[in-house]
């Protein structure tokens, strides 16, 4: 566990965030603002996932192509549609992570990249089948895909400013 | 199997929130946050329990926005339990603010102290931090689980640098913190609610009659010890504040109902002003009052 102490930029840096965009983000605003609120002390975490902006976004996307599936899948249409698709988006999220269970089995290790995996491959396959469709599902389809190509081209932009970030981790402390 | 590991305090949450913060991708989890809060809204006592409490605490406020409020509390004590678990599981611990600093220095580089905190944000964590991070042993004082199948999981998923005493044996408990806390320990008490059996005196809250733990004053008198009242606040995603306020000091005086009546005004008045700010972070799943107005 890497821990910055008393440095409230380190709030922002790009090493706080899992997926390439986001840490794109961090790194092009790692300089524009402050950091946090006024403590007399603070303790930040220099490890992926601690950002609230990246993970409640890529939630709420993930609650949308789930909910915009359902609908578009779904033989119904209308109103039926989407209210059936309401109920179905809490159950279609726990069913994919139960299936991608279904592998491992309870056992008391570290699953989550693994997880991650299976969820982003059956979310990419499942846009591209639904991009293809006519229903209104198809815009959040293409935004997902649009999503997923920014990220591989921040992903290669990320590779080669690896010392920039080297150099902000080493300001705070790191 | 018993039905009895699910029901709301059973071993089945516990063993599924540690195998969700294992297997479940952080991107994923505040959507499931917010689905199962919204499940635990079915649970009935602790719905009404802090719908009664938001009804002291924000007087003329209506039910139905009360319940809205209550889902505020249900996702904040998810969050917390989940935080917990995921630094006991898999060692990620959150972002830490501190806020009155100076006092929390005092504690550590002092001798024996009377860390006094409430049912707010996550306790369990921040005294795992603090035990870690200060090299200093905690001993927490709680009330046992009571599903025995829970009390051997949370025994077995412990930290390390935490001791835990449970509040079954008053008599034999006080003996033993007086020991820790002259032995130059740190104990950790709750001191928003009375568990049964354990010694209680009557204190006002948001105007309402209720019953706080005696033993924090009284030890805090009989060991010579200041209370160092701790809240700590979920600010947000994996992030929390750890507010250190004045201690108090319980002074061995001729009137001895007095001095600790005096202790027990200043935790009442700290413990008012905290939970009347976070509100959505007081995890009392029971009514407080223990009668109407005061």
């Amino acid at each position: 566990m890497r821990l910055s102490i008393n440095h409230p930029r380190a709030k922002r840096l790009p090493s706080r965030r899992r997926f390439a965009l986001a840490r794109l983000i961090a790194l092009a605003t790692f300089r524009s603002g402050t950091g946090s609120a006024p403590a007399d002390r603070v303790v930040y975490a220099v490890d992926a996932d601690h950002d609230a902006a990246e993970n409640y976004f890529l939630s709420t996307w993930l609650s949308v192509m789930a909910f915009a599936y359902a609908a578009a899948l779904l033989p119904h249409h209308g109103v039926v549609a989407v209210a059936l698709a309401i109920v179905l988006t809490p159950v279609a999220l726990h069913v994919c992570l139960f299936t991608a269970a279904l592998f491992t089995g309870y056992r008391d290790r570290d699953f989550r990249r693994y997880q991650s995996v299976f969820h982003m491959t059956f979310f990419i396959a499942l846009s591209i089948y639904v991009a293809q469709s006519s229903s209104p599902a198809r815009f959040v389809a293409w935004g997902s895909l649009a999503l997923c190509a920014a990220n591989a081209v921040a992903a290669v932009i990320m590779f080669f400013a690896r010392g920039a970030v080297a150099q902000m981790e080493a300001e705070c402390g790191i | 199997m018993s039905w009895r590991r699910f029901i709301v305090n059973g071993v089945f949450w516990r063993q599924l929130l540690r195998w969700g913060v294992r297997n479940l991708p952080p991107y994923l989890q505040p959507a499931m946050m917010a689905i199962w809060s919204l499940v635990f809204l079915v649970w009935g006592p602790g719905r009404r329990g802090v719908v009664a409490n938001l009804k002291a605490i924000k007087p003329g406020s209506s039910t139905i926005v009360n319940i809205f409020r209550c889902y505020r509390v249900f996702l904040n004590f998810a969050w917390t339990i989940a935080d917990n678990a995921r630094f006991k599981a898999l060692g990620e611990a959150p972002d830490w603010k501190f806020i009155g600093f100076e006092h929390l220095q005092t504690m550590q580089s002092g001798s024996g102290a009377i860390l006094l905190t409430a049912h707010m944000g996550n306790y369990d964590l921040g005294a795992h931090i603090f035990a870690e991070t200060s090299g200093r042993e905690i001993v927490m004082v709680r009330a046992p689980e009571t599903d025995p199948d829970t009390r051997a999981f949370e025994d077995e998923n412990k930290a390390r640098s935490i001791r835990v005493e449970f509040n079954t044996d008053p008599a034999n408990l006080a003996f033993e913190l007086l020991q820790h806390v002259r032995a130059g320990e740190i104990v950790a008490i709750q001191g928003d609610r009375v568990t049964e059996g354990i010694a209680s005196t009557p204190a006002t809250l948001f105007g309402r009659r209720t019953l706080i733990p005696a033993g924090p004053f009284a030890l805090a008198m009989a060991a010579q010890v200041p209370i160092y009242p701790i809240f700590i606040v979920r600010e947000g995603y994996r992030s929390y504040t750890l507010i250190s306020c004045e201690p108090i000091a319980v002074t061995r005086t001729r009137d001895r109902e007095a001095a600790l009546a005096t202790a027990n005004a200043a935790w009442m008045r700290q413990l008012e002003a905290v939970v009347s700010r976070f509100w959505f972070q007081w995890f009392t799943f029971e009514p407080f009052a223990t009668e109407g107005e005061a």
